[in-house]
């Protein structure tokens, strides 16, 4: 499965546990996890399979995290999915 | 410039019969007419100290509240009227003065985007101001007349106008709409309040509008700076307290709350974060009005000349 | 016919030479007719918004924006749109506001639209409808007398309104109810269909002309009579210009889709009404003998059904014309025993319409 990003919006990260990010695509501002926020930042103009983004994401976090955001991730694209800010290619 | 209070009553009654009463608020200038005597005398009131339009000014908003032909006058209905078309239902005259001032906002509420516009109140000391943003009953105008009767000075109990990448408020000073019991609670909290027409049986309920120009400044048009965003919450069963909340949760409940905020687009993204990014939010559950009031005093600068 | 906003429209430049009372009746005379945005894009076309007061080109912008803003929800929305009906083997053909917008047509300058317009044929009505529904696009009048008024008699079937977008999407089958006397094969439509973007498609140029006439005259919207005209002068003189056979056989279609009376009339209104430059006899080859004898009693309908709504512009009777106006367009979609409980329910109804209006003011953000 690959996931592309719909387009290519503006965050604003206050180093909270939550980011906004403005989709120009839908015209929604959405309030996201900062994971879901990071996530949808690994997107550049090409679509990416879950492996991949793992093997970008993982290299960045702390040992203890990797179990937990490998499980969460597929969720989280879903997610992201359903807001309309990825799309599954 | 002249002011209403220098009319005499049967000038402002000619002109609000006739061409028509132009009026500067903010920075908008409304032409009102009407042909009732209770709205006539609420606008006498409230608008006591407004500065009065140029004779050949450009008028932004044509309103009127009009009961038309004897039938209407028998049936004890009218009209609001916004450039002369009418975009809601007649109304029973008795609530006439609420509509007008509904009218009022929803004219800027619709129909102007150079700003961000905030559902919020607005009030300011010095040159500090302070946004209040707030879903309905959640005590904004409340809080709002609270202040203005506590030295503050009132930018706005409805429309928080921000020109986008900014922080600074533009003041658009209007009559603070009070509903139901918070009518009594202002009335109690300070004797010197002044109120318009009572219209009862509204949508809302009872509403009456307080004189909300108290401040010698309150019609200067000079923006002020943003500093502070509160976000007030009425509860009668909640321990009170003043605590810091997210910026990004902030962010995301003042669009929601915005009139244009999604129509602006990138631009009303970019206007948020300049705001958000330079004040500081906080969340104030009260239900004591002296309480309320001292705790945003307490926001504000000290004063050098107070 | 020589009003302020008429003028302005065709003359973008003389906006210049208007005093602020006169100002002051163009933005009103524009805001009420739904045309300020597109006198904003007319006086932009001729880089005049800068000549103004900030004052005054404060309300040209905003409507602007509010233009852009429609341009953009409603490309997202129509892609949703045309997914749902690929996914039934089912053609995204747009009519009137969304079509001009999305084929970048003169005629969506500044065009504002209120809902988003679409026809399939009759018998894909319901699957149709099911795709949309699985997408988000639900009716909000089951149940109600409306909806079974639009599914007995309409040319369309009840409103839908996305749940998250807050967007109301007409569904057509045909471009008139089967009531409305002219029998219209909507088959004919989707013979000549343009593709305008890949998988979206409108009407022919002609037919959009046709449809836009016929929507004017058989519709109940008077409100927009000086919007619908200005759409059809835009059509009318931006579509021989791309297309030199545009006025070849466009009688003969009208006739085809037995809209032949429409479409007389909008050439002759929008020649009245906007000076429309028409090719020599046109309006004698659409004209037929009993509309000819009828014509006295139509202008004094519609001339003043076409000022913008607002009193400066209301003539003597326009009260009297506007109601006889809808009385009529109700008569022309509906046969008369039809007419009068629907008229009176309409009424009724209209009261609370208009009440949620205003309790949905105090929110009308959507995120």
């Amino acid at each position: 499965m690959k996931w592309r990003k719909n387009s290519s919006g503006s965050f604003y990260d206050a180093n909270e546990s939550s980011v906004v990010y403005f989709d120009p695509h839908s015209g929604d501002t959405h309030l996201l996890s900062d994971f879901a926020a990071y996530v949808v930042q690994q997107f550049g103009e090409q679509s990416r399979t879950t492996e991949q983004l793992l093997d970008q994401i993982l290299p960045t976090v702390e040992q203890g995290d990797i179990p937990h955001l490998t499980d969460a991730l597929p969720n989280v694209l879903e997610d992201l999915v359903t807001l309309d800010i990825l799309k599954r290619e | 410039m002249q002011q209403l209070a220098n009319l005499s009553d049967s000038e402002l009654n000619q002109r609000l019969a006739h061409e028509g009463l132009g009026l500067q608020v903010g920075p908008y200038i409304y032409k009102i007419k009407t042909n009732l005597p209770l709205v006539a005398a609420g606008i006498s009131t409230l608008y006591k100290n407004f500065n009065l339009a140029e004779p050949e000014a450009f008028i932004d908003y044509n309103v009127a509240i009009l009961s038309k032909g004897l039938l209407q006058r028998l049936r004890g209905q009218s009209d609001f009227l916004f450039d002369s078309t009418n975009p809601f239902d007649s109304i029973p005259t008795g609530q006439a003065y609420a509509f007008l001032e509904w009218g009022m906002n929803w004219c800027v509420s619709l129909h102007t985007n150079e700003y961000l516009k905030l559902h919020a109140a607005a009030v300011s000391r010095g040159d500090h101001a302070i946004i209040m943003p707030g879903v309905p009953g959640a005590g904004k105008s409340t809080l709002c007349a609270a202040l203005g009767l506590s030295g503050w000075r009132i930018l706005s109990d409805e429309h928080a106008m921000i020109p986008p990448n900014t922080t600074e408020v533009v003041p658009l000073c209007r009559p603070v709409s009070l509903k139901n019991e918070s009518i009594d609670v202002v009335k109690r909290f300070s004797s010197s309040a002044i109120f318009g027409p009572v219209s009862r049986e509204t949508h809302k309920g009872v509403v009456a509008h307080m004189k909300a120009d108290l401040h010698p400044q309150s019609h200067e048009t000079k923006t002020l700076q943003a500093r502070t965003m509160v976000f007030p919450k009425y509860a009668k069963d909640e321990t009170q307290r003043l605590t810091p909340r997210r910026r990004t949760e902030s962010f995301i409940l003042a669009a929601y709350h915005s009139f244009n905020y999604s129509l602006l687009c990138e631009t009303g993204f970019e206007a948020m974060k300049t705001l958000i990014e330079n004040v500081t939010c906080y969340d104030l559950v009260y239900h004591d009005l002296d309480w309320a009031v001292n705790a945003v005093d307490s926001l504000s600068d000290p004063e050098p000349n107070p | 016919m020589s009003f302020l906003l008429q003028q302005l429209l065709l003359h973008p430049r003389r906006i210049l030479d208007l005093d602020n009372a006169q100002l002051n009746q163009l933005i009103s005379q524009a805001r009420s007719s739904n045309l300020l945005a597109s006198l904003a894009m007319e006086l932009a076309s001729e880089h005049l918004e800068n000549q103004l007061s900030p004052n005054v080109t404060r309300h040209f912008q905003s409507a602007l924006l509010v233009h852009e803003k429609q341009k953009r929800d409603l490309n997202y929305d129509i892609e949703k749109i045309r997914l749902a009906l690929d996914s039934i083997g089912e053609k995204l053909v747009l009519l009137k506001g969304a079509a001009y917008l999305l084929a970048e047509l003169p005629v969506g300058r500044g065009r504002l639209i209120s809902d988003i317009d679409i026809i399939v044929p009759f018998l894909r009505i319901d699957p149709t409808e099911r795709a949309l529904n699985e997408v988000g696009w639900e009716s909000s009048y089951v149940n109600s007398y409306n909806e079974y008024y639009y599914r007995k008699w309409g040319h369309e079937i009840p409103p839908l309104t996305h749940l998250k977008r807050g967007t109301t999407l007409d569904v057509h089958h045909n471009i008139l109810p089967p009531t409305a006397g002219p029998n219209v094969d909507a088959s004919l439509l989707f013979e000549r269909l343009i593709e305008v973007k890949p998988g979206i498609f409108t009407l022919s140029q002609q037919d959009m002309v046709i449809h836009s006439a016929t929507h004017l005259f058989h519709e109940g919207e008077f409100r927009h009579g000086l919007r619908d005209m200005w759409d059809l002068d835009r059509m009318l003189r931006d579509f021989p210009d791309q297309d030199p056979s545009f006025w070849k056989g466009l009688v003969d279609r009208a006739r085809e889709l037995e809209l032949l009376g429409s479409l007389y009339h909008g050439l002759h209104y929008a020649q009245r009404v906007f000076g429309t430059p028409l090719p020599a006899g046109i309006i004698e080859e659409a004209e037929n003998l009993s509309r000819r004898l009828r014509k006295p009693f139509m202008d004094f309908l519609f001339l003043r059904a076409f000022q913008p709504d607002h009193p400066q512009c209301r003539q003597r009777f326009t009260s009297l014309a506007l109601y006889l106006l809808y009385v009529r367009s109700h008569f022309l979609r509906m046969p008369l025993y039809l007419l009068l409980p629907h008229l009176a329910r309409k009424a009724w109804m209209r009261h609370f319409d208009k009440k949620d209006s205003l309790e949905n003011e105090q929110n009308p953000e959507a995120i």
